[in-house]
């Protein structure tokens, strides 16, 4: 185990870069896990830290060793794949003993050993004298994790290890890797286009996008303070709803005001230095919501669609030339068409630099973003 | 985003790569370029190598033998090429159209892949053979004279006949695999639309199979030029009068028989020029009309 | 003759699209339709196999003269026409010589094409592109346009009438390369990254990954080679003089010179044809399904 750090990080593919000055701390023992849509440079950073890719420029660092030119056997990583990369001609059990053969440091007890362990925590012992062929996919995936497993090695590197199984299989490995981390303990990087996995997996989310780290956070302050627009609308499922809006002084208050809604704002710092100028509205869908009567944060908005969730019903409005959903409660009797009346939930508004993108305010109290997360990233 | 070239040791690829450069340089790079060089050479083996420049070419240029040759070489070809192929085509659709023993019927029939060359020569000069052949009186009966050692047009026909045999085979394999390629559905909408099998395969078929049909008259070309050495060697030794003497024979003779080899040197170049050509526009071709889906 | 099969396939459709569209009648006609098909198919493959059935059939007689179908009734004279090839007329040394060859160049060009296409697979390195277009490119030099200044060059190295002037110029193969490149390309990359990370060697990968991999598309490019080689004759017959290093081929045409000055029977040159058709053929009857999986991988 030892923790790792990747410092002004880049990557060029002829003339094309895909990894843009990445810093990024990851403690001993972390799960983290990097997101972002597909393009964004995840899968190239998990590269550059097996050696499977060299940087461009920058330094990674395991320990205190730096092993920017190492080669990937000489870091002491192993890598979990989304399809399995098992040997189709091998066993299950030749297949997990193949690289540790190679590797040539394990006497043949010791592999005996660390198979049997490693078979019985996955629950395959049954299964090792099968080849691939003959397993499901999720047995194939377990196969893989125990082939990462015997090295025993100082860090893991998952790159989508679940996006080919069925979505209920994936939400069981899910848990099973969650356990397996924490019986281990081995420091864990795990890539994924997933929010959900992300945000479940991860006791650190890093945010990519577009060969850039957006946000490294835990996963409720990345969902409830997150820094930049992207970070807001990427994480969170109907995405945060956007609008453009003015921000005025009012007395002591500040409104966001829209061309038809009026809406005060909580005191909180940045608000000062928006005044006066144009914005982003964030919010969430399910900090709005239907209003019994018109009160003082409420605004009026038309229903476009209804999308009944069960547990909640989608409402998809429009209030003049801007469209939002909103998630009200199940069994709401709207209709396409009506009008309804909406409260937002005044500590969870969020405003975006119209230009950049960047956060400038959260309603809810928080620290200042700058303590956000000093330590582990700068972007 | 991933890859596979992980291996990133220059010495290591030289090493590995080795073999295959050394004999691709020396047997392969090498003597085409010798072939060049020896073509403005007046060489034997008895006497040493005299420079002579362009006089080997102009020798040719000027030699009526030789403008025949090229001729009966690109005219044979062509003839092998269209014969193949409009046969393997009859073949290969009616083996698509059957239900069961698909696969009895292609290997019986794709078998004379593995024919030698030599082997196709010698039984096709038994069978047709103008005194002892098997179905010689029979054709006699219809009232041709079977005489192809003295007579050019028939020995042309017979190893024409030869060629194709031999190479029918190999087309069938490509052109059933290109077949078996074809989505049922465009079938089953050419059968509901009441196509008939003759339009199906000509309408809808062969242009979807064309890109191995382009692969095919590339292969059929370098076949028809030099595939059929052997069976020329031991049928008719390019004659009678010339009347099979290709390129290919003609060169041989040059060099092993009257033993001119920069003479012969410059009918390789011109051997290698004109088959390079021939590709060239080909491939040039099939970009223009095949249709490579997608 | 086969150019008319299409009339005739054509006009037994509309005979049987003429008849009832009642869903028997419709059975009927489909059932009729196959029936004509596979009379046809049958004719075809009768046509392609007579050539060798006469030769085989002659080659079981004693002086091989048949000028008529009467003829071709098979004579007693098998056993003793292939000993006397055989052994009498040495046909055996050919074939042991073409046996080398072959097994040698196959042999020799799968190693050599193995490992380029590994090169050309799975290492980065500079000019990539230029080295496998070099090895490509070789497919516009077959033997007949450099057999004389190959002839020169191998008699000038002292090779000319040796094992080495039939085997050593073969091994490098653009087509084995290619095909074998095409093949890996359909491997997924993870396997191999996963082989670089657990620091699994190149040539290790190659022998204990890509290898078992590939089986069926190895033997189909044996098979291929294999034929390829045994099928050589003109190189052959202008480098090698020696008739105890003369290949199957050539022999062949010793045979039927043989023949014409009437030294040997016919049936004596049908016997050695037979001899020198049966290992090739044997090898795409046994191996058809994987030499037709590799020639479809080749087209590509």
């Amino acid at each position: 185990m030892t923790d790792l750090t990747l410092q002004g990080v880049r990557k060029e593919f002829d003339g094309v870069v895909a990894v843009k000055n990445i810093d990024l701390h990851i403690p001993d023992g972390a799960f983290v896990t990097v997101v972002g849509p597909s393009g964004c440079g995840k899968s190239t950073t998990l590269r550059l830290i097996a050696g499977l890719e060299q940087a461009t420029d920058g330094m990674i660092q395991m320990g205190t060793q730096d092993v920017t030119g190492v080669e990937p056997k000489d870091r002491d990583v192993a890598m979990v794949f989304q399809n399995y990369a098992l040997y189709p001609h091998m066993t299950a059990r030749r297949n997990i003993t193949f690289g540790m053969k190679a590797a040539g440091d394990f006497s043949d007890e010791e592999i005996e050993r660390q198979v049997a362990e490693a078979a019985a925590v996955l629950d395959i012992d049954d299964l090792l004298d099968r080849k691939p062929g003959e397993l499901s996919g999720g047995e194939r995936q377990r196969v893989a994790l125990g082939r990462a497993l015997v090295r025993d090695p100082e860090v893991f590197l998952m790159d989508e290890p679940l996006s080919n199984l069925d979505a209920k299989l994936r939400i069981k490995m899910r848990a099973e890797l969650a356990k397996l981390h924490s019986e281990f303990g081995t420091t864990t990087i795990y890539v994924t286009h997933d929010q959900t996995e992300a945000l479940t997996l991860g006791d650190r989310v890093v945010v990519m996008n577009d060969g850039r780290i957006q946000q490294v956070d835990s996963p409720q302050r990345l969902y409830d303070f997150p820094k930049t627009r992207f970070v807001a609308e990427f994480i969170g499922d109907p995405a945060m709803n956007m609008l453009p809006v003015d921000i005025a002084r009012n007395g002591t208050d500040y409104e966001a005001v829209g061309p038809t809604f009026r809406i005060t704002l909580p005191e909180g710092d940045g608000l000062e230095a928006a005044a006066g100028g144009q914005a982003i509205l964030g919010i969430r869908p399910e900090s709005l919501s239907v209003a019994d009567s018109a009160d003082r944060s409420s605004f009026t908005a038309e229903v476009t669609v209804t999308e009944p969730l069960g547990d909640s019903l989608l409402l998809e409005c429009r209030t003049g030339d801007q469209e939002f959903k909103l998630h009200a409660e199940p069994r709401t009797a709207v209709k396409p068409g009506d009008q309804v009346a909406l409260t937002v939930d005044a500590e969870r508004l969020h405003l975006f630099d119209s230009q950049t993108g960047n956060a400038i305010y959260h309603a809810a109290a928080a620290q200042s973003l700058e303590e956000t997360d000093t330590v582990d990233s700068t972007i | 985003m991933s890859t596979r070239e992980v291996f990133t040791d220059r010495l290591q690829a030289g090493v590995l790569l080795l073999p295959t450069m050394v004999v691709s340089l020396l047997f392969l790079y090498y003597p085409t370029v010798r072939a060049v060089g020896l073509s403005f050479y007046r060489a034997s083996l008895a006497r040493g190598d005299v420079f002579v420049g362009l006089e080997n070419y102009r020798r040719l240029a000027s030699s009526p033998e030789y403008l025949r040759s090229l001729l009966v070489s690109v005219l044979f070809a062509a003839c092998v090429v269209v014969g193949v192929m409009a046969v393997a085509l009859c073949v290969s659709f009616l083996i698509h159209e059957i239900d069961v023993g698909k696969g009895v019927y292609l290997v019986a029939v794709i078998w004379p892949y593995a024919l030698p060359p030599a082997v196709a020569g010698l039984v096709f000069l038994f069978i047709a053979h103008p005194n002892i052949g098997i179905f010689t009186s029979y054709i006699e009966t219809l009232g041709v004279d079977v005489n192809w050692f003295s007579n050019g047009p028939q020995a042309f026909v017979v190893v024409l006949i030869a060629a194709v045999w031999k190479q029918v085979g190999y087309n069938v394999i490509f052109m059933t695999a290109a077949l078996g390629n074809v989505p049922e559905s465009l079938t089953e909408t050419a059968e509901l639309d009441g196509v008939s099998r003759t339009q199906r395969l000509l309408r809808v078929y062969v242009p979807i199979i064309s890109p191995t049909l382009v692969f095919l008259v590339i292969m059929n070309t370098i076949y028809g030029f030099f595939g059929t050495f052997a069976m020329i060697d031991l049928m008719t030794k390019g004659g009678p009068a010339g009347a099979t003497n290709i390129l290919i024979y003609d060169l041989y003779r040059t060099a092993f028989q009257f033993y001119e080899f920069g003479f012969a040197s410059a009918k390789s170049v011109v051997l290698f020029v004109a088959v390079g050509l021939l590709m060239y526009g080909q491939f040039r071709l099939s970009d223009r009309y095949a249709y490579y889906g997608g | 003759m086969l150019g008319s099969l299409l009339t005739a396939l054509t006009a037994a459709v509309e005979r049987s699209q003429a008849a009832g569209r009642t869903t028997s009648e419709r059975l009927r006609q489909l059932e009729t339709e196959q029936l004509t098909l596979h009379v046809l198919a049958a004719t075809v493959v009768f046509l392609i196999v007579l050539p060798v059935l006469i030769a085989a059939l002659v080659s079981t007689k004693r002086a091989g003269i048949v000028t008529s179908i009467a003829d071709l009734a098979p004579g007693g004279h098998a056993l003793s026409n292939y000993r006397r090839a055989l052994i009498g007329l040495e046909f055996w040394r050919y074939m042991l010589n073409s046996f080398v060859m072959s097994i040698a160049v196959v042999v020799g060009k799968l190693i050599v094409s193995l490992l380029a296409a590994l090169v050309i697979v799975y290492y980065r390195f500079p000019y990539k592109n230029a080295v496998f277009l070099f090895i490509l490119f070789t497919l516009l030099l077959p033997v007949p346009v450099r057999f004389v200044p190959l002839y020169r060059l191998t008699t000038e190295l002292g090779m000319g009438n040796t094992f080495f002037a039939i085997t050593v110029p073969y091994l490098a193969s653009a087509t084995t390369v290619f095909i074998l490149r095409q093949h890996f390309l359909s491997i997924p990359a993870s396997l191999v990254e996963t082989a670089k990370v657990d620091g699994v060697g190149p040539l290790r990968f190659l022998w204990s990954v890509l290898v078992p991999m590939s089986r069926a598309v190895l033997v189909g490019v044996s098979v291929i080679m294999f034929v390829y080689t045994w099928n050589q004759y003109l190189w052959p017959l202008v480098i090698i003089n020696a008739e105890s290093l003369q290949v199957a081929q050539v022999g062949l045409s010793l045979l039927r010179g043989q023949a014409s000055t009437g030294e040997v029977a016919w049936s004596m040159v049908m016997t050695g044809s037979i001899l020198t058709l049966l290992p090739p053929l044997a090898l795409l009857v046994l191996f058809r399904r994987q030499l037709l999986e590799t020639f479809t991988i080749q087209q590509k």
